[in-house]
């Protein structure tokens, strides 16, 4: 190789040691003896030191790198697994995730053009299936999990999120705030604190901003739950009709009013729809955003079509503070489910968010039955017998699907 | 017992200030400023008179650690400063120097380039295996299973990946006159 030490640094073959190195501690795969081995090797020469360095430096920056390129898992690995048996033309396609135009004008959208030997005058199969597109850098990346996959991706401002199963993330990067947004499913952020850009999570229903802390967002067709794990977040649901207690006008005051919490426990519903069942300790109202502390959760609720009906903030118990609450919010990252006394319509929406066996229920009053314990997320078999024991309903399973109906009248009769 | 405290404190100073920290040493390991020109060779030797190395469990936090002592240092000096410098602002200074200005702008630019063509270069399979596990943050299991290949492997494709991105940086590095 036409290395030049004085200007690139350590020779090739000590930065590949040096990757070597790498990639075994980030794979935890360092045991004692390796780590002495790892020890000399670092103390050769300040070559080995500076090689290690950089390695390190590139390995943290690629997902900066990488920040504007949009990955689709799939295509990614039907393309790696494709290769050896399919002669790919050379530019093959670009994709467009179906949710997705390009805008005109956009800074980055270059083509990736395989590297691969291309047998020229071959007209080959070209796969038409696209791997991925760089759109302009404000459109963001979005992430997408399957069923039953889930991801824990870094982002570039040092904030990591785990991707629950079945869940959609588009992520904005830019100097001036950290735009998420969940279209699907659930995420459990973890923010690097950065008081100059906030970071803001939104869904349809609900804006969740957060400067530096843990929290999780869980979307569901039934609203929106926020769960507080350190920190504190504010939670600005979305609806217009969302109309907080009306004569604190929005934004009218920063300051807090100790007199709100009271009046939320006695809160009516008012004219505007809005509701707050149990407002608690620290959680207080402030102009249109609900304030949520660690170990509080709240649920932003619709009802009817736009409507904020419900918002209820519960205090998880300390003891279980670190993961649980009422539909399993938090928990799901060591794929558990808890519930307790959740609706039977949310159970079964968690579940198919991990189970290709899609439940359905036969009757959508079944939906309103509660429901409490802890269940494996991808083994259905222990809620099936739950539900077929305990809550006497009729579950028939087929290679596909899994319908919950209720018990006909001659099983009863039978009992 | 000491040294222990001591990797405590450098491991603490990286987990708080990591990402911009790597940043700038990396910043200034790439363009060998003449301000800092011994960097690597101070970090060395202090690494060297580690008496217990293997009881250091995150060596990549404790060299960058060291890394920042031996620039903090290097700077208090050269700026007669007081003893007592306020590691926020050398925070700051660090948070500005390499992140923002055109000079670091185009650098940047030039380094996503660089690693869009070492992309682009790669075989199939470890560029999957990179952006599986770098971007899309699968775990290397995931990606074995995805891929078809041993766990081994995709440790093989990630250090592959390293190399070739490295290269292209270099690549660049020549080019320019």
């Amino acid at each position: 190789m036409t290395t030049d030490m004085s200007r690139d640094g350590p020779n090739a073959s000590i930065f590949a040691e040096a990757s070597e190195w790498l990639v075994d501690f980030r794979a935890g795969d360092v045991d004692a003896e390796a780590r002495r081995r790892f020890n000399a090797w670092l103390r050769r020469s300040p070559e080995h030191i500076q090689a290690y360095m950089e390695a390190a430096a590139l390995w943290g920056d690629i997902p900066k790198l990488a920040a504007d390129m949009e990955v689709d898992v799939d295509s990614v690995v039907a393309n790696a697994r494709a290769q050896g048996n399919i002669t790919v033309l050379g530019a093959a396609g670009v994709g467009v995730l179906s949710d997705f135009t390009p805008s005109s004008g956009h800074r980055y959208s270059h083509v990736v053009r395989w590297p691969w030997p291309v047998a020229a005058a071959l007209a080959a199969v070209a796969i038409a299936a696209g791997f991925f597109t760089w759109w302009q850098l404000d459109r963001g990346s979005l992430y997408a999990t399957a069923i039953g996959e889930q991801r824990s991706i870094a982002l570039a401002d040092g904030s990591t999120m785990e991707v629950g199963a079945r869940s959609r993330v588009r992520v904005r990067l830019s100097r001036e705030g950290r735009d998420v947004e969940l279209l699907t499913g659930q995420a459990l952020f973890s923010v690097a604190k950065d008081p100059s850009r906030p970071f803001v999570v939104r869904t349809d229903d609900t804006r969740v901003r957060a400067v530096g802390t843990q929290f999780d967002v869980h979307r569901r067709s039934s609203g929106t739950t926020v769960t507080v794990l350190e920190g504190r977040v504010a939670v600005l649901p979305e609806s217009t009709s969302f109309v907080p207690f009306s004569d604190s006008s929005p934004g009218s005051s920063a300051e807090e009013d100790p007199s709100l919490p009271s009046r939320a426990d006695t809160g009516e519903p008012s004219s505007g729809g809005f509701r707050v069942d149990r407002l608690e300790d620290r959680a207080t109202l402030r102009g249109r955003a609900l304030y949520v502390s660690a170990g509080e959760q709240i649920t932003v609720a619709v009802s009817g079509n736009q409507t904020v009906a419900g918002a209820v903030v519960a205090r998880i118990p300390s003891s279980r503070a670190i993961g649980t609450s009422a539909a399993g919010d938090a928990v799901w990252t060591g794929r558990t489910l808890m519930f307790e006394n959740a609706p039977l319509s949310d159970v079964v929406e968690e579940f198919n968010r991990y189970n290709e066996k899609q439940m359905t229920l036969a009757d959508s009053s079944l939906g309103t039955l509660r429901i409490s314990g802890v269940f494996s997320a991808n083994k259905a078999a222990s809620l099936l017998r739950f539900m077929s024991e305990q809550m006497h309903l009729d579950v028939t399973e087929t290679d596909r699907r899994i319908d919950i109906s209720p018990k006909s009248s001659s099983d009863t009769l039978q009992r | 017992m000491q040294d222990e405290d001591k990797e405590a404190v450098v491991r603490d100073l990286a987990a708080r200030h990591g990402r911009a920290l790597h940043r700038f040493l990396a910043f200034r390991l790439r363009n060998a400023l003449a301000e800092v020109p011994d960097l690597v060779q101070e970090v060395f030797l202090r690494f060297l008179r580690v008496n217990r190395p293997d009881s250091v469990r995150s060596p990549e936090a404790y060299l960058f650690g060291i890394a920042r002592h031996v620039l903090h240092q290097h700077r208090s000096q050269a700026a007669a400063a007081p003893a007592t410098v306020d590691i926020a602002d050398v925070l700051s200074e660090i948070e500005e120097s390499p992140g923002s200005g055109p000079e670091a702008q185009l650098e940047m630019r030039q380094r996503i380039e660089d690693f869009h063509r070492a992309l682009s270069r790669m075989p199939p399979n470890v560029y999957a295996t990179l952006i599986l596990n770098r971007v899309a943050g699968l775990t290397l299991e995931e990606v074995a299973e995805r891929l078809g290949v041993s766990r081994g492997m995709t440790k093989k494709y990630l250090a592959a990946a390293l190399q070739q991105c490295r290269r292209c940086e270099q690549e660049r590095g020549r080019d320019a006159p």
